[in-house]
């Protein structure tokens, strides 16, 4: 998990799938980061994320509210396929902001 | 008709989940099934194996994870976990996930979106979940 910036905008790099074996780890480095930095808005840059889970949701869900009690935000950018498939299943697309590209969800576009 | 494509039993830890998702997908994929199909298998034997870990290994029932996959009359997969739980009162619990904001508990409604059919024993500490893989298997 790495931190850049992007077009002046945090944007937190997430590799490798986020389910049920590695969801609690995720959470905790993920908050760790956004805390360390005090940001706010954040973009989840899902590119290089194979798969998700129920509990990968989950995390989302948890980095949202997290974001959301300090007055923050978290855009989700670049999911692929099938992690696309399950935020559709889980009805996160009518909840949490997705672009399809790190660009996009940095204004570069 | 029915045929078994898979049958391991494994410890109840993290670790075994992604060995025995891959040598399912592997046996599945010797049917050549569908994109959809294949990702309905993944997911769904994901979340289960994740709530057998998570459920079922109570520190009574410590133990093992048996997980089938068969072929049914030629055209449907039937995936079978089971754990060594005491099981869960399924006919009492709301899959709904009505409330999109909650960390947990959607796995179960995220398998019946995905699949034909899920179904639990009357214990509550095995699942059955049957993809139809399409008329051009009949």
């Amino acid at each position: 998990m790495k931190l850049v910036k992007k077009n002046g905008i945090d944007v937190l790099e997430i590799q490798g799938e986020i389910v049920f074996e590695s969801s609690n780890d995720i959470k905790h480095r993920a908050k760790e980061i956004l805390e360390e930095g005090d940001l706010k808005k954040v973009v989840i840059d899902l590119q290089n994320v194979p798969f998700i889970d129920s509990s990968g949701v989950g995390v989302l869900i948890s980095l949202f509210k997290h974001q959301a009690e300090k007055e923050g935000e978290i855009v989700l950018a670049a999911p692929t396929k099938k992690v696309s498939r399950v935020l559709e299943l889980t009805r996160m697309d009518k909840i949490l902001d997705i672009h399809d590209t790190v660009e996009a969800a940095v204004g570069e576009v | 008709m029915k045929q078994l494509l898979y049958s391991s039993s494994v410890e109840g830890k993290k670790e075994n989940i992604k060995p025995v998702v891959l040598d399912i997908l592997e046996a599945a994929s010797s049917l050549k099934p569908g994109e959809d199909a294949l990702f309905s298998l993944e997911l769904s034997l994901r979340e289960l194996m994740a709530n057998a870990i998570e459920h079922g290994m109570t520190t009574d029932s410590q133990g093992d994870i048996l997980v089938q996959l068969r072929l049914e009359k030629g055209r449907r997969i039937v995936l079978q976990v089971r754990d060594g739980g005491e099981g869960f009162d399924w006919k009492n619990t709301d899959f709904s996930c009505s409330d999109p904001y909650l960390e947990k508990g959607r796995g179960i409604s995220l398998i019946s979106s995905l699949v034909n059919e899920i179904s639990f024993n009357c214990r509550g500490n095995e699942a059955k979940v049957i993809i139809d893989l399409g008329a051009e298997y009949g």
